[in-house]
């Protein structure tokens, strides 16, 4: 596809559009931020089975996701794009909702398997969203068949993270498991945190691995395309780095309350926090070109000194993965 | 990792099945202002709001006051 055309894919997302089936509407605002020079070549489409796509979505799940890895990731979730016969994209992804139950647990009330997506509605879902190419010589066609596999044996989603038990997934898992039956190789798996009170919260979630497969932990390599609710890539970066000032920030003495509350049966950001994921891609609406990682680097730690106080001597290594 | 779509859904959830135990209020509390990160310090005070208090149903302790 080339850059007119993913532009008409994009047509009912950018502005304000409304895209809809039957009476619901739901309102999309995304910008394509990011066109691969290499991709799409000739007016082909650049999205192919097998990529691999990478993706923030708002709200505070995604914050207290990003501080459960020992290292720092840009991302929390992860899918995958598989054509369908006439080569529209859609994304394959193993995810969960809430839903009422008798659970006394949150786990028990997490409900979900492998969701098919096409690949604009997936976009208008998310924050922020990268599709990358997964490693070289992975056969397509057999990741393909794997995922239809695993949807046709109805996998349910793991909300324990358990990378060791395939009977249930979660999203980087079935990823993986997807690209390997092509050839890919299988990532090491990265420790959790040792943070006492996110630990607390986690095996109230049902997650009491002490390593797992962060979705950005995934190997791949160039990436093919980006989308953002913010109108240019800089808000983006923007964005992800107050993501790793937060985690920078969160050393093994600070507690998950101090950026989430419980609302009931909820969570929500504090509202420090909330504000300063909220000014932080603001810094760069006007920006016409990226900007230097210094830069951005020092304007986004400088916000978080107004918003969140000086960072004094504590500091986490926050090296982005 | 998991996503959580439609989150609010779990506040659905009807009165009285999910309980959250002492040691999740307690994650959930910010820390006072010397030792909070974030500058969320000052919701401390309604978190941890000092003595037991006698709840409908019995007698609960906020987790801070312990």
């Amino acid at each position: 596809m080339t850059r007119v055309d993913r532009r008409r894919l994009l047509a009912g997302l950018s502005g304000a559009a409304l895209f809809g089936c039957g009476p619901s509407a739901v309102e999309y605002s995304v910008h394509s931020v990011f066109d691969d020079p290499a991709a799409g070549a000739g007016g082909a489409s650049p999205f192919r089975t097998g990529q691999i796509v990478l993706s923030e979505a708002p709200g505070p799940y995604g914050i207290l996701f990003s501080f459960a890895p020992e290292h720092f990731f840009r991302f929390t979730h992860s899918a995958l794009v598989v054509t369908d016969p006439d080569g529209q994209p859609f994304v394959y992804d193993m995810s969960a909702e809430f839903k009422p139950t008798l659970a006394r647990e949150p786990s028990g009330s997490l409900v979900g398997g492998v969701r098919r997506t096409p690949l604009a509605d997936y976009v208008g879902m998310h924050l922020y969203v990268e599709v990358f190419e997964p490693p070289t010589n992975v056969d397509r066609a057999r990741v393909a068949a794997r995922v239809k596999e695993i949807m046709a044996q109805k996998i349910e989603f793991d909300a324990a993270w358990d990378y060791h038990d395939h009977s249930r997934m979660f999203c980087s898992e079935f990823v993986v498991d997807a690209l390997a039956a092509g050839g890919a190789p299988r990532p090491p798996l990265v420790p959790l945190t040792h943070n006492p009170s996110l630990r607390a919260v986690l095996t109230w979630f049902g997650v009491t691995t002490v390593e797992s497969l962060p979705a950005a932990a995934l190997p791949r390599e160039r990436r093919v395309a980006a989308f953002s609710v913010w109108p240019n890539h800089a808000c983006a970066d923007a964005y992800l780095e107050a993501k790793r000032e937060l985690y920078r920030r969160f050393t093994p003495d600070q507690n998950i309350g101090n950026l989430l509350e419980l609302d009931r049966y909820d969570v929500r950001l504090r509202p420090t926090v909330a504000e300063f994921l909220q000014r932080a891609p603001e810094l760069y609406l006007e920006a016409r070109s990226e900007p230097p990682e210094a830069e951005l680097r020092a304007r986004v730690s400088a916000l978080a000194a107004e918003v969140l106080g000086p960072a004094g001597g504590f500091s986490r290594s926050a090296r982005i993965e | 990792m998991w996503r959580a779509a439609g989150v609010t859904a779990l506040a659905l959830c009807l009165a009285g099945c999910i309980k959250v135990p002492d040691r999740v209020k307690l994650a959930f509390c910010a820390q006072p202002p010397s030792a909070n990160h974030f500058g969320s310090g000052s919701a401390a005070r309604s978190c941890c709001p000092g003595p037991p208090r006698v709840a409908r149903f019995g007698k609960y302790s906020e987790p801070c006051a312990r």
